[in-house]
């Protein structure tokens, strides 16, 4: 388990983060999102123990991670701004992971090499995709009960995005492994999360399992108004039909509407990517129609 | 589970010993290249322990520039916020990394040092010790130089940050010296520092004392140029250690307290620095006032430097470029120039000036303190006047002349400073302010240096003009002709350092005297013959000596003796002198004490009127 509670954080006169909470079910994947400059950076490094909280908690497992390498050995961290020693190659950070974390599995870096087939040299020499892929190799080697991951499929190509989620979900299914994923997005983090946070200056606005998120907002185009009882988040409309964003379950919307009887309507579930516009619309972060 | 709480990772060890092994590989080079080339034989009278004695004084400022070099390499990790980041990230503990660092860092000078002092011992026939003594002298001036760069490595976010702050741990004193001496002390009339030296610049501190005098027996100085020799120290006798050491001992234990600070910080050291030149924001202020003002010390040293006459103006404009240089430094961008960053530089420059200000007006009461005789223990008096010029005394009479005197200076002191533009009263240098004019061309004046050392062990000292009209010449001239003044060989009539006086600090003739038997003695009476011109020299005869250091010695009792010009009023040129001339067995060459006979010194004159040396005076008489 995975939690930050009441954690507030200020850079001089900034406050990044406003008494926030977060918690990470075990073995869960949860996506992190937010607009930019939101805190995911932030909150990731809090989770990292890289950041200590001017107040609040970040534990994993109940222990606070700030100072513990014991409980940061559990911890597999994987930056937007991957790590290596400026001139160290691959051979050269694989021996230090090895003499660093004690889970360190040799024969998983053997077998993965044929997955990354990275090139000999500095890694400062890679690409950007080649050294994220150097990270992956490193990382999944530890054998990290928690991976945070900031941003990971960024600079990797499609074939290499797939096979890295997909290494990763087998760590889930394997070992049980949670992982934490802030990414941008949005469409690749409703295929492998289960769980959401959504994040809006240095607050947390939304955070439920995917399928509560999906189950407690839909989609309502309909000719006539909207039924009575449920908060609308998003108004349109195109000639006669309407369209509504409503927070409510489907099975309540479609009731309402079929009491109704309108000379058309339909109920549609909401993509990650339509909730977190249309929850972030709800604090003044939408798309502004201005003609240039 | 391995424990991960022990101030050495092995890992970490492994990954900076890679990263920084050339480093640690070309210190150890310059350190055997710098001790071998340095032990060579130079000349048929130099020996190896004098070239290891420089050496020892050399090292150090090798160890100031390694140690910030070594520093920014182990500690660079903590000043790209990607690589501090990772450091925080990893399992390791702050302790854990910081002690490998630390660690590694003392390791990497310890091979240069075994090497080159295996080298200089295997080489050295005798007094091996003084390779020992390198061997310490390297390893103690770099462990304190490690700990201040340590220290400015976790104070700061960035590779300038750290140069900046290490440069003003080292090298700060210079400017505090330089401001005390140079901006403030000029101000204030008859402040005098003596023999300034920076002390408090840690690598003046270091390389300021020899570790050992070499004390060489002049019979064993091989009189061929060998080299075998060199390597033998044939011609040293003896060595006389000094406390370099024990100062460089001092430094090392200072350079572990603060590698003890550094570590403590670095705990409280947010990663969130890293690429700011400050590791703790708080201190901005105070490192942007300080380089303001260093800064402004700067611009008036260069100005003293190319003698030009703006020395304050340059110390406010150097103030305001430093200010804004550091503000940008500080917030890491060029456009610092607003109303609001105005308001601190014009109260930082209002402060400077209103300190020089209030200096220059003496509001701090320097200029006229005088001490109460209850307070003061001793008093030294000191004219500027070469040979015995100097006394030292705990007699209240002697207090109290030295009150007297300096009271009647700053009376006429404040009579001068009534005459001078307020300007120029409050800013121009005490040491330029216009003399005593006079009609009277018979008034000369000179330096009068007054220390008094208090009952509480603090010291007052200050150096002033005396003029030859002034009341208390006369006693000064009393006070200035005791035989031991006046028969002293060096500026101070110290027992240890003069053979003519004895053990309890009184001149002994037959000291003296028993200097001059059995060597070559001469003593010449010159005097101006203004008819033809030219000197005439006369050498005393054996048997008038001693009548002669009578008459010296009455002369000193009434007072008249005084070698200095200053307290003979109208006797500007006296032509008239003897030389006492003797073979010091400690040096290979003559001897040569002088004593200049003013027109008051009238025994002296008569008995050598009476005896023929000094035909003017009786033909006068």
């Amino acid at each position: 388990m995975l939690e930050m509670k009441n954690v507030t954080k200020f850079f001089g006169t900034f406050q990044a983060l406003d008494n926030l909470s977060l918690h990470v079910p075990k073995g869960s994947v949860y996506g992190l999102v937010g607009p930019n400059g939101a805190g995911k950076s932030t909150v990731i490094r809090h989770l990292t123990g890289i950041y200590r909280p001017d107040s609040g908690s970040v534990t994993v497992d109940g222990g606070a991670v700030w100072g513990d390498p014991n409980l940061k050995e559990r911890i597999g961290y994987i930056p937007d701004d991957v790590f290596y020693f400026p001139s160290a190659t691959m051979e050269d950070m694989h021996r230090f992971y090895r003499d660093l974390y004690t889970r360190f599995d040799d024969r998983l870096y053997e077998k993965l090499k044929e997955i990354f087939r990275l090139p000999s040299g500095a890694i400062r020499r890679f690409s950007k995709g080649m050294q994220k892929q150097a990270a992956f190799h490193l990382t999944l080697c530890t054998r990290p009960d928690v991976l945070i991951l900031d941003e990971p499929v960024d600079g990797l190509d499609p074939v290499m995005r797939r096979q890295v989620m997909s290494l990763v979900l087998a760590d889930v299914a394997e070992r049980g492994t949670t992982v934490l994923i802030s990414s941008h997005n949005l469409r690749e983090l409703e295929d492998v999360c289960d769980h959401v946070g959504i994040l809006n200056h240095g607050k947390m606005l939304l955070e439920k399992s995917l399928a509560d998120m999906q189950g407690s907002t839909v989609k309502l185009q309909i000719v006539g108004d909207a039924p009575q009882g449920f908060q609308v988040l998003h108004q349109d409309h195109s000639g006669r039909l309407n369209t509504f964003i409503l927070r409510g379950s489907y099975p309540q919307v479609q009731e309402k509407c079929e009491f109704l009887n309108p000379p058309y309507f339909d109920v549609l579930p909401l993509s990650l990517e339509e909730i977190f516009i249309y929850e972030l619309g709800g604090v003044n972060y939408e798309v502004k129609n201005l003609v240039l | 589970m391995k424990s991960k709480t022990s101030c050495y990772d092995s890992a970490v060890s492994h990954a900076t010993l890679k990263r920084f092994a050339p480093l640690c590989l070309l210190y150890t080079m310059g350190i055997v290249l710098l001790t071998t080339g340095a032990t060579r034989p130079a000349s048929y009278y130099s020996s190896a322990v004098d070239s290891i004695r420089s050496l020892c004084t050399t090292v150090p400022i090798c160890n100031l520039v390694y140690a910030a070099l070594l520093a920014q390499l182990l500690m660079g990790d903590l000043y790209t916020p990607r690589l501090s980041y990772a450091l925080y990230s990893l399992p390791v503990t702050l302790g854990g990394w910081f002690g490998t660092q630390v660690i590694l860092g003392i390791l990497s000078v310890l091979p240069g040092i075994l090497i080159s002092g295996g080298i200089l011992a295997l080489q050295l026939s005798s007094f091996r010790i003084t390779a020992a003594v390198l061997m310490a002298s390297t390893f103690l001036s770099f462990l304190f130089f490690f700990g201040i760069a340590l220290l400015s490595s976790v104070c700061t976010g960035n590779r300038i940050g750290m140069l900046l702050i290490y440069g003003i741990l080292n090298f700060g004193g210079l400017f505090y010296g330089w401001a005390k001496l140079k901006i403030f002390c000029p101000l204030i009339y008859g402040i005098y520092i003596p023999n300034y030296q920076a002390t408090a610049v840690p690598i003046v501190g270091m390389i300021r004392q020899d570790p050992y005098t070499v004390v060489y027996d002049r019979e064993r100085i091989p009189r061929e140029d060998t080299a075998s020799h060199y390597f033998d120290n044939l011609a040293v006798d003896h060595l006389e250690f000094t406390h370099f050491l024990w100062v460089l001992l001092a430094y090392a234990v200072a350079g572990c307290i603060v590698i003890g600070l550094a570590m403590y910080l670095l705990r409280r050291r947010k990663p969130e620095c890293a690429g700011d030149l400050l590791a703790f924001p708080a201190t901005a202020p105070v490192l942007l006032v300080l380089c303001s003002v260093l800064c402004g010390i700067f611009f008036h040293m260069i100005s003293d430097a190319f003698g030009w006459a703006m020395g304050y103006p340059m110390l406010f404009i150097g103030m305001a470029v430093g200010y804004y240089v550091m503000l940008m430094l500080l917030r890491r961008q060029t456009n610092v120039f607003s109303r609001k960053s105005l308001v601190p530089l014009m109260l930082i420059l209002l402060i400077s000036l209103g300190g020089i200000t209030a200096t220059g007006l003496n509001l701090f009461g320097i200029t006229y303190r005088i001490p109460d005789p209850s307070q003061v223990e001793e008093v030294t008096l000191r004219i500027w006047g070469g040979r015995g010029d100097e006394i030292h005394s705990s007699r209240p009479e002697d207090i109290a002349l030295a009150i007297r005197t300096q009271t009647e200076v700053l009376d006429f002191q404040r009579e001068i400073e009534g005459t001078r533009p307020l300007l120029e009263r409050i800013y121009g240098s005490e040491e330029n302010a216009p003399l005593a004019t006079t009609d009277d061309n018979m008034v000369t004046q000179g330096w009068l240096t007054l220390r008094y050392t208090l009952k509480n062990g603090k010291q007052i000292q200050r150096l002033y003009y005396v003029y030859s009209n002034f009341a208390c010449i006369a006693d000064l001239r009393t006070a200035f002709s005791t035989a031991e003044c006046v028969f002293c060989q060096d500026s101070s009539p110290n027992p240890q350092e003069t053979v003519y006086v004895d053990q309890n600090g009184k001149f002994s003739p037959q000291l003296l005297m028993d200097q001059l038997q059995g060597v070559q003695f001469r003593c010449w009476h010159s005097y101006e013959d203004e008819l033809s011109n030219a000197n005439i020299s006369r050498r005393i005869r054996d048997e008038d000596i001693s009548g002669l250091i009578d008459a010296i010695l009455k002369d000193c009792q009434e007072g008249n003796m005084s070698q200095y010009y200053v307290f003979h009023p109208g006797d500007f040129n006296p032509g008239d002198y003897l030389s006492f001339y003797f073979d010091d067995p400690d040096f290979a060459y003559t001897q040569e004490l002088n004593i200049t006979l003013y027109a008051d010194c009238t025994h002296t004159l008569r008995f050598l009127a009476d005896l023929g040396y000094h035909p003017e005076v009786a033909e006068a008489a």
